[in-house]
């Protein structure tokens, strides 16, 4: 009897489990958020121009504007798995550039009209094969107009080829790995500063504060984006007359980073900068506070830039560095392209912080302002080609010059490579995440050299 | 780095406290193999549940973290319950694929249900309590009691299994479980009780490693543990519990102490290196004895 009772409750559990996954499944974010404000029915486009789709790019005859009731932008995101925290910011940044594009902007002009933009997306759960095949159901089955990229190198790197086999323009805003441009893909524009600029500021700014402070330890996880990021890293040091004393690897998945700390307490650098994702950043962080492990200043890739880090760390993420490819209260406004002779385009910054604030009622992230700027970039690529060719929106961004919320944006017209945007360096003081570099657009001054752990342990704060 | 080598004893001591630790996170996987034959593919989800367990009690509560331990050892018995009475009871004498499938599904639900209830956002929090030294090189308190611990709960297992009228049972079922059954052992409690106490003292390791690595905990971090827990049961002997312990030091022990090892030899990638050597290691052992360290 007890058995059968047993049974009867295991049998309660499960169809609850059931039917707790079955209301997560029905209550989660439709993958179509249709956006225009006189709404078509979704799922096909109604009008699709016939040029956009074929495998080689035909070049001859400049085609005639066909202009579709709305423009449709595919994408994947990791909106689960081990990326999902910062898919399910970057969507809320894609959300808000269709809202500054249909209701602020008015849509794209586009042969005489206004047109809506629309956005088509997916949760590729942070793999790479579910990547491929949704963007190959974007191009074949949706037949979007154009394609943007989902984030990280690694699920960027299988995205790419789909779209170039397409011949599709892809605008990668979060992969910033330098071999997604090395691959002679001609139809891939990235707008993030690469890996290999972007840690490297990290170095300008020590020379600027202590020109004593020459010894750099480097600790980086062996995958693609760390590996080329650490690559940028050394030989900004060589530039700067840096010494590396301490330059070494740890396999991914790694969950004790005691054997590279002892090292590194022994070898005693001046700087450390670590090349991590989030969950690896967190933890060696914590670990170099647990060993007690000092340095003049502490610079961590990635996860000090997500507000979690704080949240997690608490006063032990005072003074921590990181580099960062936007943060609100990075002004990049008509100001500073007026001072670069190039046009602004765009909400200004402060247009798109507080539009952001209202929709989402939280402030906007790298990751969100990175998904949103692609989108800004690409409405203006658009409307710069007049035409929704594939090959004429792609040589329009090679002509861009242009600054807009995120920073500037210039491309390299063969590679796609991005040669004018340049990431920020960012420091976590009194719970507040200020912009320390370059100096331009500092936020506020640095606080070096930073606490020690002893120091933070007893509750003191990095104020300036 | 001429002076690697005088700190190896350092190494050593940090290898044998994550070790412990490692060693804990596999006994419930072992012991469940050893009595029932049933690999439980899901393991790393319970692992997950009981860093959660000590996540949200210490950051809501502020409970101690080590008080947690008992709460995530309940859980993990309530949980381990739930998986013998609605999955493995009737799939006993199924073949093994069955057993393999309804585990692995258990995981999924577990960490999905994670999921929607906590969000996949990685969550920490910082536990500290000073440290001892050891070479003058600090050694965190909050990695030594966990293994200290983690020492304490298989020493109890052990008495458990090898002192009590119930370990003498589990011990007869694990041999033969028809002989077990002819001499009036209830072999059917037995395994459940197994089960139970197997998940348990997995959860109670998740909230250990929580203390330990207080790194970010999300709905997949149990994915980290179940490889390792496979490995280091494999090298203790699969269904030993005292292998696994033992088989948790070794590879806690390698991963510390070839680091050193490696960067005196020159090697460009120590750490890298250090899982090369685990395996191959684990290769070399199970050549001279496939049935593992401590397997019958």
């Amino acid at each position: 009897m007890v058995e059968r009772s047993w049974l009867i409750l295991g049998g309660i559990v499960v169809i609850l489990l059931i039917l707790v996954g079955i209301g997560y499944y029905t209550t989660r974010p439709p993958e179509v958020t249709p956006t225009t404000p006189a709404s078509t029915p979704t799922g096909t486009p109604t009008q699709t121009p016939m040029e956009v789709r074929t495998p080689t790019p035909t070049e001859t005859i400049a085609p005639p504007v066909a202009v579709p009731d709305r423009i449709v932008i595919g994408f994947t995101l990791p909106l689960s798995g081990a990326f999902s925290k910062e898919g399910q910011l970057a969507l809320k940044g894609a959300l808000a550039a269709v809202k500054w594009v249909n209701e602020v902007y008015g849509g794209v002009k586009i042969g005489g009209k206004r047109v809506p933009i629309e956005i088509k997306y997916y949760d590729d759960e942070s793999k790479r094969d579910l990547v491929i095949s949704l963007y190959e159901r974007l191009i074949t089955v949706d037949k979007v107009h154009f394609l943007v990229g989902t984030y990280t190198s690694t699920l960027v790197m299988a995205a790419a080829p789909v779209a170039e086999k397409y011949g599709m323009v892809f605008v990668n805003w979060g992969g910033a790995s330098d071999l997604i441009n090395k691959q002679g893909y001609k139809y891939v524009v990235t707008t993030w500063t690469q890996a290999s600029r972007y840690m490297a500021p990290v170095l300008d700014l020590i020379s600027s504060l202590d020109p004593t402070a020459k010894r750099v330890a480097l600790i980086w996880k062996s995958d693609e984006f760390n590996r080329i990021v650490m690559e940028g890293v050394r030989s900004r040091a060589q530039t700067l007359g840096f010494t590396i004393v301490y330059d070494k690897s740890f396999p991914i998945g790694t969950l004790d980073f005691t054997p590279l700390l002892v090292e590194l307490a022994v070898v005693k650098p001046d700087i450390i900068v670590t090349g991590t994702h989030f969950a690896d950043g967190l933890a060696i962080t914590k670990q170099l506070a647990d060993m007690g492990v000092n340095a003049k200043l502490i610079a961590v890739n990635v996860a000090p830039s997500v507000p979690d880090y704080y949240k997690s760390l608490g006063a032990l993420a005072e003074g921590i560095v990181f580099p960062s490819e936007w943060e609100p209260g990075v002004w990049w406004g008509p100001d500073y392209a007026k001072k670069l002779g190039v046009e602004f385009f765009g909400p200004t910054p402060q247009e798109f912080h507080v539009m952001f604030l209202a929709m989402h009622g939280e402030e906007p992230t790298e990751y969100s302002a990175s998904l949103a700027n692609a989108i800004i970039l690409l409405v203006k690529a658009i409307e710069v080609a007049q035409s929704l060719d594939q090959k004429a929106v792609r040589e329009a961004f090679s002509k861009l010059d242009i600054v807009t919320f995120f920073g500037r944006f210039k491309i390299d017209p063969e590679t796609g490579f991005q040669i004018g945007h340049q990431s920020v360096i960012g420091q976590w003081q009194d719970g507040r995440k200020v912009i320390i570099w370059p100096p331009d657009i500092a936020t506020g001054k640095p606080y070096y050299p930073v606490l020690t752990w002893e120091e933070k342990k007893a509750g003191r704060r990095a104020i300036p | 780095m001429a002076d690697i080598t005088s700190i190896l004893p350092y190494y050593i001591i940090s290898g044998l406290l994550v070790g412990s630790i490692y060693g804990l996170a596999t006994i419930g996987l072992t012991l469940i193999f050893g009595v029932l034959r049933v690999v439980n593919v899901g393991h790393g989800a319970y692992i997950m549940i009981g860093m959660y367990v000590t996540f949200w009690l210490f950051t809501l509560y502020s409970l101690n973290p080590f008080i947690t331990l008992i709460p995530a050892f309940l859980v993990g018995l309530a949980l381990g319950m739930l998986l013998f009475y609605v999955a493995l009871k009737r799939l006993l004498r199924a073949p093994e694929l069955s057993t393999l499938i309804s585990t692995f599904g258990f995981g999924v639900i577990l960490e999905e249900l994670a999921k929607v209830l906590w969000g996949a956002d990685y969550r920490g929090f910082v536990y500290s309590l000073g440290s001892l030294y050891f070479q003058g090189i600090p050694l965190p308190l909050v990695r030594v009691w966990p293994a200290v611990i983690a020492l304490g709960l298989v020493i109890a297992l052990y008495v458990l299994l090898y002192r009590t009228r119930l370990g003498v049972a589990v011990r007869a079922v694990t041999q033969d479980p028809e002989g077990a059954m002819v001499c009036g052992v209830d072999v059917e409690r037995v395994y459940f009780l197994t089960v139970a106490l197997g998940i348990g003292l997995t959860t109670a390791s998740g909230a250990l490693l929580a203390i330990y690595f207080q790194q970010g905990i999300n709905p997949y971090i149990g994915h980290l543990y179940t490889l390792r827990a496979f490995v280091i049961a494999v090298l203790g002997g699969l269904g030993s519990p005292i292998g696994a312990f033992i088989g948790g030091l070794i590879v806690g022990v390698i991963e510390q102490a070839s680091v050193p090892l490696f960067t005196m030899l020159g090697a460009p990638n120590p750490f890298g290196l250090s899982v090369f050597l685990t395996f191959t290691l684990i290769l070399v052992i199970l050549l001279l004895r496939p049935q593992g360290l401590l397997g019958r």
